[in-house]
């Protein structure tokens, strides 16, 4: 878990296109990351998953990928 | 972090919903409206979709950047309507990657942090040469391509605010 002027990042969540490069980044400065993407175009996406699908859901409250994302906490 | 689709909200968009792209030379202009029709419903959902995005983020209090396209001459649909990013990045060249690509930054739930790391050691790539995409109505995997080394400085700049004394080097 990184601690940077108490903001704590227990896991960055990355996105759509591009979200791998910055997953790898992430997990090479020390911090756990993964990434969600429609496409697995080289075979190293960790959740396969329709995000326009998954926002519709989390919108609504239905169940989603964002029900395991945690958010923040912000240090006083 | 969410690169958030751009092809729907990018300025060459606007040529289109304007008759003036060059594949809308040959029609009439029946035809130009029927298809933009289309195209305005496709970009109404997106922007829906980014809209929903932000507001989970917001009322769930997550932490959420999002990556979009900018333009210095003011032509993106996010420009004109949609709330400010907190940061621009004018030049990524400037931090390690391969286009100038002027890119906006939106982010909720916190403040980015102000570093600079300074490395410009790529070769210039042109969006406008590079392949196009395998699918029409999406953007090319190279014209999305960020290098390794700008996502590492963007995380360090704007996310955790690590120097990177090793790599933005000095004179002195």
């Amino acid at each position: 878990m990184e601690t940077i002027d108490n903001v704590y990042i227990k896991k960055a969540h990355c996105f759509f296109e591009q979200s791998g490069t910055f997953k790898n980044e992430f997990r090479q400065l020390g911090i756990e990351a993964e990434d969600y993407d429609i496409q697995n175009d080289f075979g190293e996406t960790d959740n396969i998953c329709d995000l326009f699908k998954e926002i519709e859901d989390a919108y609504v409250n239905k169940p989603s990928v964002f029900d395991s994302i945690e958010g923040g906490r912000m240090g006083t | 972090m969410a690169f958030f689709p751009c092809i729907q909200f990018c300025d060459a968009k606007t040529l289109i919903f304007k008759g003036k792209a060059i594949s809308q030379r040959n029609k009439n202009l029946g035809e130009i409206m029927d298809k933009n029709i289309e195209y305005a419903k496709v970009r109404e959902y997106n922007f829906i979709q980014l809209m929903k995005l932000v507001a989970v983020a917001y009322k769930r209090c997550l932490r959420l950047i999002i990556e979009n396209p900018w333009n210095t001459s003011g032509g993106t649909y996010l420009q004109n309507n949609f709330i400010e990013p907190a940061v621009v990045d004018g030049n990524r060249m400037l931090r390690g990657d391969y286009f100038v690509k002027p890119t906006a930054y939106w982010f909720i739930n916190f403040s980015p942090k102000n570093g600079f790391t300074y490395q410009f050691d790529k070769k210039q790539k042109i969006i406008m040469k590079s392949k196009g995409a395998k699918k029409a109505g999406t953007c090319s995997t190279e014209r999305s391509l960020i290098s390794s080394d700008y996502a590492r400085n963007f995380i360090c700049d704007f996310i955790i605010g690590k120097k990177q004394p090793e790599i933005d080097l000095t004179l002195f």
